[in-house]
């Protein structure tokens, strides 16, 4: 019987993780539309504005009917326009709205769009990297978080500016719209989220959803409101695809490794915070090797196994590529000939066939979006990466834990920030036998405490705490004036 | 007391040794004291029964004026409780003993750091006089109108006196502390020492308190807070390196530990704070150097004499011609031409903190936040931008409807609650500007901020830079956003590429859902 290890990954993703993560290219605006769409269970037609505003390929090729006169006649019909404004200024406009709706490059062609927007009209049926954001809004759903219904509500709004100068492109013809993978149904779900024994992680992001509403509740920006709800969805996914293991693992039922945040200017920390993604990295292999021998299970004998092909990704693979798959594939079931757990052994085999096979692997996906939401560092290249938060992420951290007018010491912080988030930056009773536990040794107390001067630093200068006597920090949302 | 407990105490100030109030004598304490409008205010709230909290940073003088007033305090009511410092007790002790005073109906007196009271107002939610305390710390800083005086008085029957918001650099309490340490009877073996004897007597100059108040003010706008006791230590440290005078008789004579070195090569807060401000060997003047260089300074503008220089330099000798400067800087009369010849953003600050003109501050800051966002249309509104994206790149495109009119905004500046007012100076280190009467709109410019601001000219922008002070701008653009005009017929929108510099204008009917213009401008 032979192996599709196409099919076993999405089989995977569908019960197991709830996202595929089969992506390289995911961004911040794709988990944006994913959310959202989710979310209103919605997409919108986005014929008009597309056409519009995507005015030519990157090979300056112009798709059928976008060129410049169809759609000046095609707007004129409709009344979207006043005859007589100069072509060439609309060919201005044409360029600098694909800029504001497509600021974080999430609109190309045929269906590919996802708009840096933020109202129901831009919601499009875009199937780049869309689960992660469906994810998460299934999981807002399921606790009933008060962040799903501020996004609902932001959704329904149309006065933010980037949807008043769009308005005359934008339809309201709607396509219902249902998502990959309902939380209901993953296998964790009983398990983890429901329930007297609720995984931690999972209690300390509803808690971060629940302040963070709060918190956007007061703000007067409904775009800024938006843009925080989905850096904090990417993050919960980057948190959740790092805690599979646990889920799932009895033995590290309630530890999924924690991200050592580096804010030093030394670089002391670099490396601990490069082994913490190492362990990241480590834990999702574990858990797709783990969930790969269950599916196997379910479809072949451990004889069936040994006696298999090597399998492939998919069809077409270069042939350099399937050799190498195929030697990984002898050298595990040789080494599964004496294994106790033989469907472990061949769930590796699968991971790493993926992974030298497949476009893109959990844990480039991780890498990916880690990069383009700040959290990962450096933004490319291909040296091992490490977590130093950009600002954004700082200021959703103070978001998602402190509750708006309330103002609470540093130590205080650094608990939440672990609780909520696993994050640990050194300055909490516990990060010490965290690091260690997780096999993260390149660090010592001296090292923990500049990065804890440095974070504390970092959050005077950007007006989110005061300093005050005895090394007492002072954190709030507002003490910029 | 001996005559040299002073000098001792003195000696010790620089390294620490004498860092708390607690430890000193209180025949000391009464010497180093400087008497204060605080004192006369604490002595009032007395008077009337007040719970009375001396809250701040360590070094601030809490537990040295509770020490020194704390017979008053019995003289006025022998029934008053005073703890000189609350870190030597248990929080859940201090607040029993706060609580059976209030019951008791007698005077509580506390000198407490910051950071105490914070945790026991959190932890005792209930305890009135404890959370009023804590109320009249968060809001110590009223914005108003130039000239105006805030009114809003303390609640119930307690006072706080935040001495963090004390401004120690102001010239009575620096020349109090000069005149007090410079007077001290000097140890027989160390009078040959030049750098004790003749320093306490070069610090007595006017001219030389003169430039270096200068100096002091132009930190303090940059909103550096010293404590007493760091004041204390850089006269200290002027006066011998805080070192014991074995040590100082060997190295003693040599330049680097002239007087004006000394001010710039201290350790500590206070001393990166003057060597950031204003240093006056950074200041090049091919006129003003030559005549320092070959001693072409007229003697009689020497104050006091005895700082005249006596040779020229070797031309070659930059760190001699560097020593000249400072020396020229607080002992010339012409010294304050250097001052000038920087002619730099504190200067620009200070005239702008002073200015009486509401339409001048404006006039100066409008154009200057349009530059931060690449704007430069309008003088007299403040354009409104918004810009959009969900991951963390630089911003490309800005977008507005609306802006807000110079008659909109109003200037407003800090001012200490009427009970601190009364009891200490506070230099007015920074303004606000908002939407008359809207607080939420505020946007702070303080030193660094004006600073940012003046570099707009040069470059500098929110795209261009990315750190706290363009957070604040952007922030302030989204709490201006509040006010966009909602319900137009007509919109009317800019676009701006901030990579092409093309800047569009796109008229829209809302109500036809229809563009009615776009015109490149």
């Amino acid at each position: 019987m032979s192996i599709a290890i196409e099919e076993l990954r999405e089989a995977v993703d569908e019960s197991f993780v709830g996202i595929r993560l089969n992506t390289t290219k995911v961004k911040p605006v794709h988990i944006a539309n994913g959310l959202f769409r989710a979310i209103l269970s919605e997409t919108n037609s986005t014929k008009l504005l597309h056409r519009f505003v995507f005015h030519q390929k990157a090979t300056g090729e112009i798709p059928l009917g976008h060129d410049i006169d169809s759609v000046i006649s095609d707007l004129l019909e409709c009344e979207a326009i006043e005859p007589g404004i100069e072509p060439d200024n609309i060919a201005l406009f044409r360029r600098q709205l694909k800029r504001v709706v497509s600021a974080d490059d999430g609109v190309f062609t045929g269906q590919m769009q996802s708009y840096s927007a933020g109202s129901s009209a831009f919601l499009s049926k875009d199937t780049v990297g869309q689960d992660a954001g469906g994810f998460v809004a299934s999981w807002l759903e399921f606790v009933d978080s008060p962040l799903f219904e501020q996004i609902e509500t932001c959704l329904h709004d149309e006065t933010d500016i980037v949807s008043q100068i769009c308005q005359p492109l934008l339809d309201d013809e709607t396509a219902p719209f249902e998502i990959f993978a309902d939380i209901e149904d993953l296998k964790f779900t009983k398990s983890q989220l429901k329930g007297r024994n609720k995984n931690k992680q999972w209690v300390g992001l509803e808690r971060a959803a629940e302040t963070l509403a709060t918190n956007l509740q007061e703000h007067p920006d409904k775009l800024f409101r938006l843009r925080m709800a989905v850096l904090f969805s990417a993050f919960a996914v980057l948190r959740h695809v790092t805690s599979l293991e646990s889920y799932y693992d009895k033995d590290k039922k309630n530890s999924p490794p924690p991200f050592l945040l580096d804010f030093g200017i030394n670089g002391d920390l670099k490396d601990a915070s490069k082994q913490s993604y190492s362990r990241c990295t480590q834990s999702i292999a574990r858990f797709y090797s783990f969930a790969f021998g269950e599916v196997l299970k379910k479809t072949h004998t451990a004889e069936q196994l040994t006696k298999c092909k090597p399998p492939r990704y998919k069809e077409g693979i270069k042939k350099k590529i399937d050799d190498q798959g195929d030697n990984v594939w002898k050298v595990k079931r040789d080494s599964a000939k004496n294994a106790r757990n033989k469907f472990l052994i061949f769930g590796e085999a699968i991971f790493d066939i993926l992974a030298l096979q497949a476009e893109a692997d959990p844990i480039r996906y991780f890498r990916g979006l880690g990069r383009r939401i700040g959290l990962l560092h450096p933004p490319k290249g291909a040296a091992v990466p490490w977590f130093r938060p950009k600002q954004d992420l700082v200021e959703l951290i103070i978001y998602c834990c402190i509750e708006p007018g309330k103002s609470i010491e540093l130590s205080t912080l650094c608990e939440r920030m672990y609780e909520r988030f696993g994050i640990l930056v050194g300055g909490g009773t516990m990060d010490e036998s965290v690091l260690e536990s997780n096999g993260i040794y390149t660090w010592d107390r001296d090292s923990l405490n500049e990065n804890v001067a440095a974070f504390s630093s970092s959050l005077v200068d950007h007006g989110f705490a005061t300093q005050l006597a005895d090394g007492v920090m002072k954190v709030s949302l507002e003490v910029l004036v | 007391m001996s005559h040299y407990e002073l000098f001792e105490y003195i000696q010790g100030t620089y390294r620490g040794a004498n860092a708390y109030a607690d430890s000193l004598s209180d025949a000391i304490l009464k010497m180093i004291h400087i008497e204060t409008a605080l004192d006369k205010a604490v002595s009032r709230a007395i008077s009337k029964n007040k719970n009375i909290v001396l809250t701040g940073n360590p070094g601030d003088g809490k537990t040295h004026l509770l020490r020194i007033l704390s017979a008053n305090i019995k003289k006025a009511n022998a029934k008053a409780v005073v703890e000189l410092d609350a870190s030597e007790k248990l929080n859940d002790e201090l607040v029993k003993s706060w609580k059976k005073a209030v019951k008791s109906k007698v005077p509580f007196c506390i000198a407490i750091n910051e950071a105490v009271l914070f945790e026991i107002a959190q932890s005792n939610p209930k305890f009135d006089e404890v959370v009023e305390a804590q109320r009249q710390v968060e809001d110590a800083i009223v914005y108003l109108e130039r000239g105006a005086k805030a009114s809003v008085k303390a609640r119930g029957n307690v006072v706080v006196f935040d001495l963090s918001r004390r401004n120690v650099l102001t010239s009575n309490i620096v020349q109090s502390v000069l005149s007090k340490f410079c007077s001290a009877k000097i140890p027989q073996e160390c009078e040959s020492i030049f750098e004790i004897a003749d320093h306490a007597n070069l610090m007595k100059s006017d001219l030389f308190q003169n430039r270096l108040q200068i100096l002091f003010d132009r930190i303090s706008r940059r909103r550096f807070h010293c404590t007493l006791r760091e004041l204390q230590g850089f006269v200290g440290f002027l006066l011998g390196k805080g070192l014991p005078a074995i040590d100082l008789a060997e190295i003693t004579g040599n330049s680097e530990n002239f007087l004006t070195e000394l001010i710039f090569s201290g350790d500590g807060a206070l001393f990166d704070a003057l060597r950031e401000g204003f240093d006056p060997k950074k200041i090049c003047h091919p006129i003003l150097d030559t005549r320092i260089v070959t001693n072409e300074i007229k003697s009689n503008t020497w104050n006091p004499e005895e700082a005249e220089l006596f040779h020229s330099a070797e031309v070659d000798d930059v760190e001699e011609i560097e020593r000249r400067r400072r020396r020229f800087y607080f002992f010339n009369d012409d010294g304050i031409k250097l001052l000038k010849i920087a002619d730099d953003a504190d200067t620009a600050f200070s005239e702008l903190l002073n200015s009486k003109n509401e339409r001048d501050v404006l006039r100066e800051l409008i154009p200057k936040i349009n530059d931060a966002f690449h704007f430069k249309h309008a003088n007299d509104e403040i354009r409104v931008w918004k810009s959009h994206r969900y991951d963390h790149e630089t911003e490309r495109m800005l977008y507005s409807t609306f802006a807000v009119k110079r008659r909109e905004l109003e200037v407003l500046y800090p001012n200490l609650s009427p009970t601190m007012d009364s009891a200490f100076q506070y230099l007015t280190d920074h303004l606000v500007i908002q939407i008359k009467n809207e607080s939420k709109t505020r946007l702070l410019i303080d030193f660094e901020m004006y600073q940012f601001l003046c570099r707009t000219e040069f470059g500098a922008s929110v795209v261009t830079v990315s750190n706290h002070l363009t957070r604040r701008l952007w922030q302030f653009m989204e709490r201006l956003s509040v006010n966009a005009p909602r319900d137009e017929t007509e919109l009317d929108a800019k676009i701006l590429d901030l990579q092409t510099g093309e800047l569009l204008e796109v008229v829209i009917d809302t109500e036809e859902s229809r563009y009615i213009s776009v015109q490149s401008i």
